[in-house]
């Protein structure tokens, strides 16, 4: 990707491209083409910052005072976009939710687009903050720092997740009143693969959740969590039962989605 | 997952040409611009002034009225559009029986949040902790609906996405009936300004109802526009076993990505092409089966002309026989909301079976050259109809509708 890919991005799309990128790093992906697979993102108080910044613009400096990029790059489309765009990916791309409700919405989502096996695999990418920058118009001191963060996980179609099914690495449950009851999901042990670009690359050995932290706005520093394997599609279709709300996982363990929900990824930050 | 047939069984519409199925079909019909100057805000230093409007949104029959006005104006919409569509498919009473699910496009829920509370004094984007719950949520909960619920954006994809979706969830059984479309306000001051700083936007401001203008040589940009289309979905089989009125089956979707820009669509046809064949063989259908094509067609030549590459490999010497018409002439460029709108107007299509026209389309760009249906409609036998929607972010998608 030429230097000024993410010029215009958000700080979430910037952090979603450098999970996904930790992901193909990890595998040695390198040299797979991901062209026939789909792409969803699930970004949370996506382009808050921007907008705010742009409202005070408006008030500023009139209409003239919007940047032309604030739609393209600021609307919920936007990460899914760029990384169809970075891994050239030409199967379908949207973004979903944009709220706190991103990650339960793009699992549901998700699913039904891998329940045909149409496609052979599904990026899905949920991004948010751990840390997040409330930018007051008459803030005088220097912005904390801000905490982004991204998750991305590479999805197999549902045949094969199915069919070989053996292992547990994602489980979800709850707490506190109303909670039905936990769950674990299971792992494939034979995913598809990604098409080779040519013969003698690295195979796509496992599906994988990559978790990633970054500090945001210059995007200074950023470290990368991994956790192996994946889920039963079968046992999705019990998160329809929950009232999912707020944050992303802070890069291992528990993933908490409401005040009595979470997903709890075998997962274990690094760096 | 099953493959049996979905129908649609309900409409709920606001849009600039009426708030009602019969409303809309007579105006798109009879060719009348929902195009005016923007009166919400102050226009006045906006490269770009006008848009297809759609005032208030109806408050639904048995609504408290009060309570209706203490919501969100993109709340009425999405309520309107759902509460209605479910009236017109029979569902709204008997709501509580069966599991109904909404699949929502909407591309900016939170931003139109933000910069509304904004304008009106609010803070809230200074403590996004304190957030109200998602527009799904909110819809669900005040119609009382006990299906999933999610909400996405495809940019002016989303609508067809939505559909595409809501589908497969009756499929693979997790609904009942699934409510699907999209809502969109996007004539606020910052997207009126975003877009018109990108140089999108038509700036014949002094004659709203003639600047929409796809495939039209003097065209100069789209014209930003608003509102929203939600449909009833269900089985075929059940829909027929409890006497619903069929209004089209959802017969097939496709959807790809260019991987090319975030704004320009690509030079390279291939991925549009892909979509829209995608979305034939899952109809089982042949491009020749086609009877009608709601063109997305913007009314920005860089957008119209490389859709007319798609549609001529798609339809090879067949796209000299099969109607090609851009609705976005008469209500504007809906952006999040049009693929919606623009399947509402393929029903109508075939409900009437009447073509809309392309309105404003005077003088044909000689790099567009389609089987136009200009300026008047025109009585046409339709059964298949294809509807193209593509967005920002490269997503384009195609849905084939079939009359029951």
């Amino acid at each position: 990707m030429p230097a000024t890919f993410l010029k215009h991005a958000d700080n979430q799309t910037v952090v979603a491209v450098a999970a996904v990128s930790a992901v193909i790093e990890r595998q040695g992906w390198h040299e797979c083409s991901f062209a026939d697979w789909g792409v969803l993102a699930a970004p949370n108080r996506f382009g808050r910052i921007s907008v705010a910044q742009t409202i005070e613009r408006l008030r500023a400096e009139g209409a003239w005072g919007v940047s032309p990029h604030l739609i393209p790059h600021q609307s919920l489309h936007a990460v899914s976009g760029t990384i169809s765009q970075a891994l050239k990916i030409h199967g379908p791309n949207f973004g979903v939710s944009g709220g706190p409700n991103a990650g339960p919405d793009a699992f549901l989502l998700a699913i039904a687009m891998l329940a045909d096996g149409g496609l052979p695999g599904l990026w899905l990418i949920l991004t948010g903050y751990e840390q997040e920058w409330i930018p007051a118009p008459n803030q005088t001191t220097a912005a904390p720092p801000c905490l982004g963060a991204a998750l991305a996980l590479v999805l197999p179609s549902p045949p094969a997740t199915k069919n070989n099914a053996v292992s547990t690495n994602l489980a979800a449950g709850g707490e506190g009143p109303g909670v039905r009851g936990d769950f674990v999901g299971h792992a494939p042990t034979n995913p598809p693969h990604p098409r080779p670009l040519s013969p003698g690359h690295a195979p796509f050995r496992q599906d994988e959740i990559t978790a990633g932290r970054g500090r945001g706005e210059n995007g200074a520093r950023l470290s990368i969590g991994q956790a192996l394997n994946l889920f039963d599609v079968a046992h999705l279709p019990e998160f329809q039962l929950a009232s999912f709300i707020d944050d992303l996982p802070s890069g291992a363990g528990k993933w908490r989605l409401s005040n009595t929900f979470w997903l709890e990824l075998d997962a274990e930050a690094q760096g | 997952m099953t493959r049996e047939p979905i129908a649609i069984t309900g409409v709920g519409a606001l849009t600039p040409l009426g708030h009602s199925y019969a409303d809309i079909a007579a105006n798109l019909l009879a060719g009348v611009s929902g195009v005016r100057r923007v009166e919400a805000f102050d226009v006045a230093d906006h490269p770009a002034q006008i848009g297809g409007t759609v005032g208030e949104a109806p408050c639904p029959d048995g609504w408290d009225a009060a309570e209706f006005a203490e919501f969100s104006k993109l709340d009425r919409a999405a309520l309107w559009c759902c509460a209605s569509a479910l009236e017109d498919a029979g569902w709204w009473s008997r709501r509580g029986n069966v599991r109904i699910g909404l699949v929502l496009g909407t591309a900016a829920e939170w931003n139109w949040h933000w910069e509304n509370d904004c304008m009106n004094g609010g803070h809230n984007i200074y403590q996004p902790q304190d957030h109200l719950e998602p527009l799904t949520q909110r819809t669900c909960r005040r119609l009382q609906l006990t299906g999933p619920a999610a909400s996405l954006s495809a940019a002016c994809a989303s609508g067809n996405h939505a559909i595409a979706l809501a589908r497969r969830w009756l499929q693979l059984g997790w609904v009942d009936v699934c409510l699907a479309g999209a809502c969109d306000l996007a004539i606020t001051p910052l997207t009126l300004a975003g877009f018109g700083n990108l140089r999108a936007l038509s700036r014949r401001n002094s004659e709203p109802e003639h600047a929409s203008r796809p495939f039209d040589l003097d065209r100069d940009g789209f014209v930003i526009g608003e509102g929203g289309a939600l449909f009833v979905l269900e089985r075929d089989e059940a829909a027929r076993k409890r006497g619903a009125r069929i209004y089209a089956e959802v017969a097939g979707c496709g959807a790809s990505s260019d991987a090319y820009h975030m704004v320009i669509p690509s030079p390279h046809p291939e991925p549009a092409i892909a979509a829209m064949k995608q979305a034939l063989a899952d109809a089982r259908l042949d491009a020749s089966d086609v009877d009608y094509v709601n063109a997305h067609a913007t009314s920005t030549p860089v957008g119209d002309a490389a859709e007319v590459k798609v549609l001529q490999t798609v339809f090879g010497s067949h796209i000299a026989k099969v109607p090609v018409s851009s609705t976005k002439s008469m209500t504007g460029h809906l952006l999040t909301a049009a693929a919606a709108v623009e399947a509402l107007a393929c029903i109508i299509a075939m409900d009437r079976q009447v073509v809309p026209p392309t309105i404003n389309l005077d003088n044909a760009d000689p790099d567009c050259r389609l089987r136009h249906v200009p300026n008047q409609a025109e009585s046409h036998r339709v059964r298949v109809t294809a509807s193209n929607s593509f967005g920002f972010g490269g997503s384009n998608t195609c849905l084939i509708l079939k009359a029951a």
